[in-house]
Protein backbone atom coordinates (compact mmCIF):
# COMPACT_ATOMS: atom_id res chain seq x y z
CA UNK A 1 0.00 0.00 0.00
CA UNK A 2 1.59 3.48 -1.01
CA UNK A 3 1.78 6.40 0.92
CA UNK A 4 -1.54 8.36 -0.07
CA UNK A 5 -3.88 5.17 0.24
CA UNK A 6 -2.72 4.64 3.87
CA UNK A 7 -3.63 7.91 4.83
CA UNK A 8 -6.88 6.96 3.10
CA UNK A 9 -7.26 4.26 4.02
CA UNK A 10 -6.44 5.83 8.60
CA UNK A 11 -9.17 8.65 7.86
CA UNK A 12 -11.60 6.52 6.67
CA UNK A 13 -11.83 5.64 9.87
CA UNK A 14 -13.08 8.32 11.49
CA UNK A 15 -17.01 8.15 12.66
CA UNK A 16 -18.55 9.26 9.70
CA UNK A 17 -16.14 9.56 7.21
CA UNK A 18 -16.53 7.43 4.41
CA UNK A 19 -14.03 6.59 1.07
CA UNK A 20 -14.85 9.50 -0.89
CA UNK A 21 -14.48 12.13 2.34
CA UNK A 22 -11.54 10.36 3.54
CA UNK A 23 -9.88 10.78 0.10
CA UNK A 24 -10.75 14.33 0.26
CA UNK A 25 -8.89 15.26 2.92
CA UNK A 26 -6.13 13.20 2.27
CA UNK A 27 -5.73 15.14 -0.61
CA UNK A 28 -6.44 18.63 1.29
CA UNK A 29 -3.51 17.69 3.95
CA UNK A 30 -1.22 17.30 0.95
CA UNK A 31 -2.28 20.56 -0.83
CA UNK A 32 -1.83 21.82 3.21
CA UNK A 33 1.98 23.10 4.55
CA UNK A 34 4.04 21.04 6.16
CA UNK A 35 3.99 23.18 9.19
CA UNK A 36 -0.25 22.70 9.27
CA UNK A 37 -0.09 19.22 8.34
CA UNK A 38 2.55 18.29 11.78
CA UNK A 39 0.85 20.68 13.80
CA UNK A 40 -2.57 18.17 13.34
CA UNK A 41 -0.60 14.86 13.46
CA UNK A 42 1.43 16.48 17.09
CA UNK A 43 -1.88 17.72 18.10
CA UNK A 44 -3.28 13.66 17.60
CA UNK A 45 -0.35 12.35 19.67
CA UNK A 46 -0.61 15.20 22.52
CA UNK A 47 -4.29 13.84 23.19
CA UNK A 48 -3.38 10.20 23.17
CA UNK A 49 0.28 10.78 25.38
CA UNK A 50 -2.02 13.36 27.62
CA UNK A 51 -6.18 12.38 27.92
CA UNK A 52 -7.21 10.03 29.92
CA UNK A 53 -10.36 8.59 32.33
CA UNK A 54 -10.60 10.24 35.28
CA UNK A 55 -10.66 7.41 37.85
CA UNK A 56 -13.39 8.52 40.30
CA UNK A 57 -16.20 9.87 37.53
CA UNK A 58 -14.39 8.40 34.20
CA UNK A 59 -14.74 11.28 32.18
CA UNK A 60 -11.75 12.30 29.84
CA UNK A 61 -9.00 14.80 31.65
CA UNK A 62 -5.74 15.82 31.73
CA UNK A 63 -5.09 15.76 35.38
CA UNK A 64 -6.25 12.90 37.92
CA UNK A 65 -9.28 12.90 39.52
CA UNK A 66 -10.01 15.71 36.90
CA UNK A 67 -10.77 19.01 37.74
CA UNK A 68 -14.38 18.81 38.63
CA UNK A 69 -13.99 16.31 41.10
CA UNK A 70 -11.40 17.86 42.35
CA UNK A 71 -13.49 21.32 42.70
CA UNK A 72 -14.01 23.01 46.61
CA UNK A 73 -16.84 24.62 44.49
CA UNK A 74 -18.80 21.52 43.40
CA UNK A 75 -21.79 19.66 45.65
CA UNK A 76 -20.55 16.15 46.24
CA UNK A 77 -23.68 15.29 47.18
CA UNK A 78 -25.51 15.24 44.00
CA UNK A 79 -24.69 12.95 40.97
CA UNK A 80 -25.12 13.18 37.27
CA UNK A 81 -24.91 9.75 35.57
CA UNK A 82 -24.40 10.53 31.49
CA UNK A 83 -23.56 8.32 28.89
CA UNK A 84 -20.63 10.63 27.15
CA UNK A 85 -18.46 12.59 28.10
CA UNK A 86 -19.73 15.03 25.21
CA UNK A 87 -22.57 14.78 27.95
CA UNK A 88 -20.93 16.93 30.66
CA UNK A 89 -19.67 19.58 28.03
CA UNK A 90 -23.74 20.14 27.22
CA UNK A 91 -24.20 19.95 31.08
CA UNK A 92 -21.74 22.24 31.92
CA UNK A 93 -22.49 24.93 28.72
CA UNK A 94 -25.91 25.78 30.43
CA UNK A 95 -24.09 26.50 34.30
CA UNK A 96 -26.99 25.57 36.30
CA UNK A 97 -25.39 22.08 37.35
CA UNK A 98 -23.48 22.14 40.24
CA UNK A 99 -22.77 18.81 41.39
CA UNK A 100 -20.57 15.73 40.26
CA UNK A 101 -20.79 13.63 37.48
CA UNK A 102 -20.63 9.31 36.19
CA UNK A 103 -20.05 9.14 32.79
CA UNK A 104 -21.23 5.42 31.79
CA UNK A 105 -19.28 5.06 28.22
CA UNK A 106 -22.22 3.87 26.54
CA UNK A 107 -25.74 2.44 27.61
CA UNK A 108 -27.04 -0.98 27.72
CA UNK A 109 -28.23 -1.99 23.73
CA UNK A 110 -28.66 -5.77 24.00
CA UNK A 111 -29.24 -6.26 20.99
CA UNK A 112 -25.64 -4.87 20.31
CA UNK A 113 -24.28 -7.33 22.38
CA UNK A 114 -23.61 -4.60 25.26
CA UNK A 115 -24.69 -5.29 28.78
CA UNK A 116 -24.19 -3.52 32.03
CA UNK A 117 -20.84 -5.30 32.36
CA UNK A 118 -19.56 -3.04 29.22
CA UNK A 119 -20.36 0.13 30.59
CA UNK A 120 -19.16 1.85 34.20
CA UNK A 121 -21.91 0.76 36.33
CA UNK A 122 -20.05 -1.31 38.86
CA UNK A 123 -18.20 1.58 39.47
CA UNK A 124 -21.08 3.42 39.62
CA UNK A 125 -22.64 1.56 42.30
CA UNK A 126 -18.99 1.39 44.37
CA UNK A 127 -19.22 4.89 44.48
CA UNK A 128 -22.56 5.06 45.57
CA UNK A 129 -21.93 2.51 48.36
CA UNK A 130 -18.90 4.55 49.78
CA UNK A 131 -20.05 8.35 48.89
CA UNK A 132 -22.33 10.84 50.74
CA UNK A 133 -24.81 11.40 48.07
CA UNK A 134 -28.06 12.59 48.54
CA UNK A 135 -29.43 12.65 44.65
CA UNK A 136 -28.23 10.56 41.95
CA UNK A 137 -29.35 11.96 38.78
CA UNK A 138 -30.25 9.77 35.76
CA UNK A 139 -29.23 11.59 33.01
CA UNK A 140 -28.96 8.75 29.96
CA UNK A 141 -30.27 9.77 26.57
CA UNK A 142 -34.34 9.93 26.64
CA UNK A 143 -34.53 6.99 23.82
CA UNK A 144 -35.25 2.94 24.81
CA UNK A 145 -31.71 1.96 25.31
CA UNK A 146 -31.04 5.17 27.81
CA UNK A 147 -34.22 4.48 29.61
CA UNK A 148 -33.09 0.77 29.92
CA UNK A 149 -30.13 1.81 31.52
CA UNK A 150 -31.61 4.07 33.98
CA UNK A 151 -34.19 1.65 34.90
CA UNK A 152 -31.80 -1.21 35.65
CA UNK A 153 -29.49 1.06 36.93
CA UNK A 154 -32.04 2.07 39.86
CA UNK A 155 -32.96 -1.35 40.08
CA UNK A 156 -29.59 -1.89 41.89
CA UNK A 157 -29.20 1.39 43.69
CA UNK A 158 -33.06 1.58 44.88
CA UNK A 159 -32.29 0.41 47.98
CA UNK A 160 -28.95 2.27 48.81
CA UNK A 161 -30.83 5.50 50.61
CA UNK A 162 -30.41 7.93 48.33
CA UNK A 163 -32.63 10.06 46.05
CA UNK A 164 -33.32 9.10 42.49
CA UNK A 165 -34.31 11.43 39.70
CA UNK A 166 -34.22 11.16 36.17
CA UNK A 167 -34.17 14.96 33.96
CA UNK A 168 -37.81 16.06 32.95
CA UNK A 169 -39.07 14.97 29.76
CA UNK A 170 -41.27 17.21 27.43
CA UNK A 171 -41.30 20.02 24.61
CA UNK A 172 -38.01 20.89 23.04
CA UNK A 173 -37.66 25.08 23.02
CA UNK A 174 -38.75 26.04 19.81
CA UNK A 175 -40.40 22.47 18.51
CA UNK A 176 -43.84 22.99 17.34
CA UNK A 177 -46.14 21.22 19.09
CA UNK A 178 -47.98 19.51 16.00
CA UNK A 179 -45.06 17.15 15.28
CA UNK A 180 -44.70 16.02 19.09
CA UNK A 181 -44.74 12.43 18.74
CA UNK A 182 -46.85 10.63 21.46
CA UNK A 183 -44.10 9.71 23.69
CA UNK A 184 -42.67 13.21 24.25
CA UNK A 185 -46.14 14.63 24.04
CA UNK A 186 -47.29 12.38 26.84
CA UNK A 187 -44.62 13.03 28.98
CA UNK A 188 -45.26 17.02 28.67
CA UNK A 189 -48.64 16.19 29.88
CA UNK A 190 -47.71 14.14 32.67
CA UNK A 191 -44.95 16.76 33.75
CA UNK A 192 -46.96 19.87 33.50
CA UNK A 193 -46.45 23.05 35.74
CA UNK A 194 -48.58 25.77 38.02
CA UNK A 195 -47.43 29.17 35.63
CA UNK B 1 -48.10 -5.01 -4.06
CA UNK B 2 -46.15 -1.97 -4.36
CA UNK B 3 -43.03 -2.17 -6.13
CA UNK B 4 -40.19 -1.48 -3.73
CA UNK B 5 -38.31 0.20 -6.41
CA UNK B 6 -40.91 2.94 -6.64
CA UNK B 7 -39.49 6.58 -6.12
CA UNK B 8 -41.19 6.61 -2.50
CA UNK B 9 -42.93 3.47 -0.44
CA UNK B 10 -44.82 3.76 2.63
CA UNK B 11 -45.85 1.23 5.29
CA UNK B 12 -46.31 0.05 8.54
CA UNK B 13 -43.31 -1.09 10.65
CA UNK B 14 -41.54 -1.87 13.78
CA UNK B 15 -37.95 -0.09 14.44
CA UNK B 16 -35.91 -2.80 15.06
CA UNK B 17 -32.69 -0.74 15.13
CA UNK B 18 -30.46 2.48 15.08
CA UNK B 19 -26.58 3.44 14.29
CA UNK B 20 -25.87 6.57 14.15
CA UNK B 21 -23.74 8.14 11.05
CA UNK B 22 -22.37 11.73 10.00
CA UNK B 23 -22.80 14.45 11.93
CA UNK B 24 -26.36 13.74 13.65
CA UNK B 25 -28.30 11.12 11.17
CA UNK B 26 -28.99 7.58 12.25
CA UNK B 27 -28.88 4.48 10.00
CA UNK B 28 -32.45 3.14 11.31
CA UNK B 29 -33.50 -0.44 10.78
CA UNK B 30 -36.65 -1.14 10.37
CA UNK B 31 -39.39 -4.30 9.89
CA UNK B 32 -41.89 -3.27 7.86
CA UNK B 33 -45.55 -5.00 6.87
CA UNK B 34 -45.12 -4.41 2.93
CA UNK B 35 -40.89 -4.87 2.58
CA UNK B 36 -39.81 -6.91 5.08
CA UNK B 37 -36.29 -5.71 6.47
CA UNK B 38 -35.65 -1.82 5.17
CA UNK B 39 -32.67 0.27 6.25
CA UNK B 40 -32.90 3.74 5.97
CA UNK B 41 -31.43 6.88 6.76
CA UNK B 42 -32.97 9.28 9.20
CA UNK B 43 -31.47 13.12 8.59
CA UNK B 44 -30.61 15.13 11.46
CA UNK B 45 -32.96 12.71 14.25
CA UNK B 46 -30.07 13.02 16.87
CA UNK B 47 -30.92 17.16 17.23
CA UNK B 48 -33.04 17.58 19.53
CA UNK B 49 -35.17 19.52 17.39
CA UNK B 50 -35.96 17.00 14.68
CA UNK B 51 -39.04 16.16 14.50
CA UNK B 52 -38.53 12.56 13.42
CA UNK B 53 -36.21 11.48 16.46
CA UNK B 54 -39.21 10.71 18.98
CA UNK B 55 -40.76 9.24 16.67
CA UNK B 56 -38.16 6.38 15.29
CA UNK B 57 -37.27 4.78 19.31
CA UNK B 58 -36.80 1.31 19.12
CA UNK B 59 -39.80 -1.16 19.01
CA UNK B 60 -41.67 1.94 18.01
CA UNK B 61 -44.66 0.56 15.45
CA UNK B 62 -44.68 3.44 13.12
CA UNK B 63 -46.31 4.50 9.68
CA UNK B 64 -43.11 5.32 7.57
CA UNK B 65 -42.91 6.86 4.23
CA UNK B 66 -39.27 5.86 2.26
CA UNK B 67 -37.82 7.86 -0.33
CA UNK B 68 -35.01 5.82 -2.97
CA UNK B 69 -31.67 8.00 -2.33
CA UNK B 70 -28.63 7.25 -4.71
CA UNK B 71 -26.98 4.47 -2.53
CA UNK B 72 -29.12 3.94 0.35
CA UNK B 73 -33.15 4.75 0.92
CA UNK B 74 -33.97 7.98 3.35
CA UNK B 75 -36.81 8.60 5.68
CA UNK B 76 -39.05 11.81 4.34
CA UNK B 77 -41.73 10.91 7.38
CA UNK B 78 -42.71 9.15 10.07
CA UNK B 79 -45.83 9.12 12.34
CA UNK B 80 -45.78 6.62 15.31
CA UNK B 81 -48.83 4.50 15.14
CA UNK B 82 -48.21 2.63 19.00
CA UNK B 83 -44.91 3.58 21.15
CA UNK B 84 -45.93 0.61 22.97
CA UNK B 85 -45.29 3.16 26.26
CA UNK B 86 -46.32 0.39 28.83
CA UNK B 87 -44.20 -2.59 27.77
CA UNK B 88 -41.22 0.46 27.53
CA UNK B 89 -41.64 1.03 31.53
CA UNK B 90 -41.04 -2.71 32.31
CA UNK B 91 -36.97 -4.13 31.93
CA UNK B 92 -38.29 -7.45 31.50
CA UNK B 93 -41.02 -6.37 28.55
CA UNK B 94 -37.97 -4.39 27.03
CA UNK B 95 -35.15 -7.45 27.42
CA UNK B 96 -38.19 -9.70 25.83
CA UNK B 97 -39.28 -7.05 22.97
CA UNK B 98 -35.56 -6.96 22.00
CA UNK B 99 -34.51 -10.49 21.95
CA UNK B 100 -37.59 -10.65 19.47
CA UNK B 101 -36.86 -7.86 17.69
CA UNK B 102 -33.36 -9.38 16.73
CA UNK B 103 -35.30 -13.02 16.15
CA UNK B 104 -36.58 -10.83 13.36
CA UNK B 105 -33.72 -8.99 12.12
CA UNK B 106 -31.97 -11.79 11.53
CA UNK B 107 -34.01 -14.39 10.35
CA UNK B 108 -35.38 -11.95 7.30
CA UNK B 109 -33.51 -10.52 4.61
CA UNK B 110 -34.43 -7.33 3.03
CA UNK B 111 -36.92 -6.87 0.29
CA UNK B 112 -38.48 -10.36 1.25
CA UNK B 113 -42.05 -9.80 3.10
CA UNK B 114 -43.54 -11.66 5.05
CA UNK B 115 -46.80 -10.39 6.25
CA UNK B 116 -47.56 -12.95 8.98
CA UNK B 117 -44.26 -12.45 10.62
CA UNK B 118 -45.41 -8.94 10.85
CA UNK B 119 -48.63 -9.54 12.46
CA UNK B 120 -46.88 -11.51 14.62
CA UNK B 121 -44.09 -9.44 15.90
CA UNK B 122 -46.59 -6.72 16.65
CA UNK B 123 -49.76 -8.82 18.47
CA UNK B 124 -46.23 -9.96 20.41
CA UNK B 125 -45.34 -6.24 21.71
CA UNK B 126 -49.27 -5.87 22.50
CA UNK B 127 -49.37 -8.92 24.37
CA UNK B 128 -45.94 -7.94 26.47
CA UNK B 129 -47.78 -4.32 27.13
CA UNK B 130 -51.10 -6.16 28.26
CA UNK B 131 -48.88 -7.52 30.99
CA UNK B 132 -49.34 -11.10 29.40
CA UNK B 133 -46.75 -13.42 31.20
CA UNK B 134 -43.23 -13.59 28.94
CA UNK B 135 -42.57 -16.72 28.61
CA UNK B 136 -45.54 -17.93 26.87
CA UNK B 137 -44.83 -14.77 24.70
CA UNK B 138 -41.06 -15.82 23.78
CA UNK B 139 -42.18 -19.73 23.35
CA UNK B 140 -45.10 -18.69 20.81
CA UNK B 141 -43.93 -16.19 18.97
CA UNK B 142 -40.21 -18.75 18.63
CA UNK B 143 -42.07 -22.02 17.74
CA UNK B 144 -44.40 -19.43 15.33
CA UNK B 145 -41.28 -17.63 13.79
CA UNK B 146 -39.70 -20.58 13.04
CA UNK B 147 -43.14 -22.17 11.00
CA UNK B 148 -43.42 -18.82 8.94
CA UNK B 149 -39.92 -18.64 7.86
CA UNK B 150 -40.53 -22.47 6.88
CA UNK B 151 -38.42 -23.78 9.42
CA UNK B 152 -41.21 -25.23 11.70
CA UNK B 153 -40.29 -28.82 13.25
CA UNK B 154 -41.43 -31.62 12.39
CA UNK B 155 -42.99 -33.20 15.63
CA UNK B 156 -45.50 -35.68 14.81
CA UNK B 157 -43.48 -38.53 13.02
CA UNK B 158 -39.84 -39.22 13.37
CA UNK B 159 -37.78 -37.97 11.04
CA UNK B 160 -35.93 -41.33 10.75
CA UNK B 161 -38.48 -44.11 10.38
CA UNK B 162 -41.28 -41.51 9.75
CA UNK B 163 -43.48 -43.57 11.85
CA UNK B 164 -46.18 -41.78 14.15
CA UNK B 165 -44.47 -40.74 17.71
CA UNK B 166 -46.36 -42.38 20.12
CA UNK B 167 -46.67 -40.59 23.36
CA UNK B 168 -43.29 -41.16 24.99
CA UNK B 169 -39.60 -39.22 26.01
CA UNK B 170 -37.81 -38.65 22.23
CA UNK B 171 -34.81 -37.01 21.00
CA UNK B 172 -35.15 -33.12 19.00
CA UNK B 173 -32.71 -32.97 16.32
CA UNK B 174 -31.75 -29.21 15.33
CA UNK B 175 -29.95 -31.03 11.90
CA UNK B 176 -32.66 -32.70 10.92
CA UNK B 177 -35.08 -30.14 12.09
CA UNK B 178 -37.28 -31.95 14.21
CA UNK B 179 -38.19 -35.12 16.35
CA UNK B 180 -36.20 -38.59 16.18
CA UNK B 181 -37.98 -41.39 18.28
CA UNK B 182 -36.14 -42.87 20.99
CA UNK B 183 -35.04 -46.16 18.92
CA UNK B 184 -34.08 -43.95 16.43
CA UNK B 185 -32.13 -41.56 18.36
CA UNK B 186 -30.25 -45.14 19.66
CA UNK B 187 -28.85 -45.40 16.52
CA UNK B 188 -28.51 -41.49 14.72
CA UNK B 189 -25.35 -40.07 14.81
CA UNK B 190 -24.97 -36.29 15.82
CA UNK B 191 -25.93 -34.40 18.01
CA UNK B 192 -29.42 -34.64 19.74
CA UNK B 193 -30.97 -33.49 22.75
CA UNK B 194 -33.37 -35.76 24.63
CA UNK B 195 -37.09 -33.84 25.33
CA UNK B 196 -39.51 -35.49 27.86
CA UNK B 197 -43.07 -36.47 26.83
CA UNK B 198 -44.52 -33.46 28.33
CA UNK B 199 -42.88 -30.89 27.05
CA UNK B 200 -43.24 -32.66 23.56
CA UNK B 201 -46.98 -32.12 24.32
CA UNK B 202 -46.08 -28.31 25.36
CA UNK B 203 -44.02 -27.57 21.73
CA UNK B 204 -47.03 -29.15 19.95
CA UNK B 205 -49.62 -27.18 21.80
CA UNK B 206 -47.35 -23.65 20.95
CA UNK B 207 -47.33 -24.93 17.45
CA UNK B 208 -51.04 -25.32 17.02
CA UNK B 209 -53.00 -23.45 19.28
CA UNK B 210 -53.12 -19.35 18.76
CA UNK B 211 -51.49 -16.87 21.12
CA UNK B 212 -54.44 -16.22 22.58
CA UNK B 213 -55.04 -20.06 23.77
CA UNK B 214 -51.12 -20.36 25.09
CA UNK B 215 -51.31 -17.53 27.56
CA UNK B 216 -53.19 -19.56 30.29
CA UNK B 217 -51.41 -22.59 30.06
CA UNK B 218 -50.13 -23.50 33.05
CA UNK B 219 -45.96 -25.05 32.68
CA UNK B 220 -44.17 -26.73 35.07
CA UNK B 221 -40.53 -25.45 35.49
CA UNK B 222 -38.79 -28.48 34.01
CA UNK B 223 -40.59 -28.63 30.63
CA UNK B 224 -40.43 -24.99 30.24
CA UNK B 225 -36.72 -25.04 31.02
CA UNK B 226 -36.22 -28.01 28.68
CA UNK B 227 -38.36 -26.50 25.88
CA UNK B 228 -36.17 -22.99 26.17
CA UNK B 229 -33.29 -25.15 25.95
CA UNK B 230 -34.18 -26.86 22.55
CA UNK B 231 -36.08 -23.94 20.92
CA UNK B 232 -32.72 -21.67 21.52
CA UNK B 233 -30.42 -24.66 20.31
CA UNK B 234 -32.71 -24.83 16.97
CA UNK B 235 -32.79 -21.41 16.55
CA UNK B 236 -29.12 -21.15 17.13
CA UNK B 237 -28.62 -23.68 14.30
CA UNK B 238 -31.65 -22.09 11.86
CA UNK B 239 -30.37 -18.20 12.27
CA UNK B 240 -25.91 -19.54 12.48
CA UNK B 241 -24.97 -17.06 15.27
CA UNK B 242 -25.89 -16.88 18.83
CA UNK B 243 -28.30 -14.02 19.95
CA UNK B 244 -27.08 -11.41 21.31
CA UNK B 245 -29.65 -10.01 23.14
CA UNK B 246 -30.60 -13.45 25.12
CA UNK B 247 -27.62 -12.66 28.04
CA UNK B 248 -29.57 -9.55 29.06
CA UNK B 249 -33.06 -11.34 28.61
CA UNK B 250 -31.51 -14.21 30.82
CA UNK B 251 -29.97 -11.27 33.67
CA UNK B 252 -33.00 -9.29 33.90
CA UNK B 253 -35.58 -12.74 33.97
CA UNK B 254 -33.38 -14.43 36.73
CA UNK B 255 -33.23 -11.33 38.77
CA UNK B 256 -37.54 -10.52 38.77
Amino acid sequence: MNTIDNLIDQLSRFPGIGAKTAQRLAYHLIRMPIVDAKAIAEAIIDVKDNIDLCSNCFNITEIDPCIICTSIERDTSSMCVVEQPLDVVAFEKTGVYKGVYHVLHGAISPINGVGPQDIKINELVKRVEIGHFKEIILATNVNLEGEATAMYIHQIISEMNVEITRPARGLPYGGDLEYADQTTLSKAIEGRQNL
Amino acid sequence: MVSYKSTIFETKAVVIRHMPIGEADRLVTFYSEKFGKVRAIARGVRRYKSKMSGHLDILNLVSISVGKGKGIDIITEVDTLNAFSTLKKNLTNISTAVYLSELVESVSMEESPNERLFNLFVSSLSRLTQGDEYFHILRHFEVKLLEYCGFGPELNNCLECFKVLPPADHYFSSYIGGLICFDCGQSVEGSKISIKKNTIKLFRYFQKHSEHDSSALIIPKNNANELELILNHYIRYVVGKEMKSTKFLDLITKKT
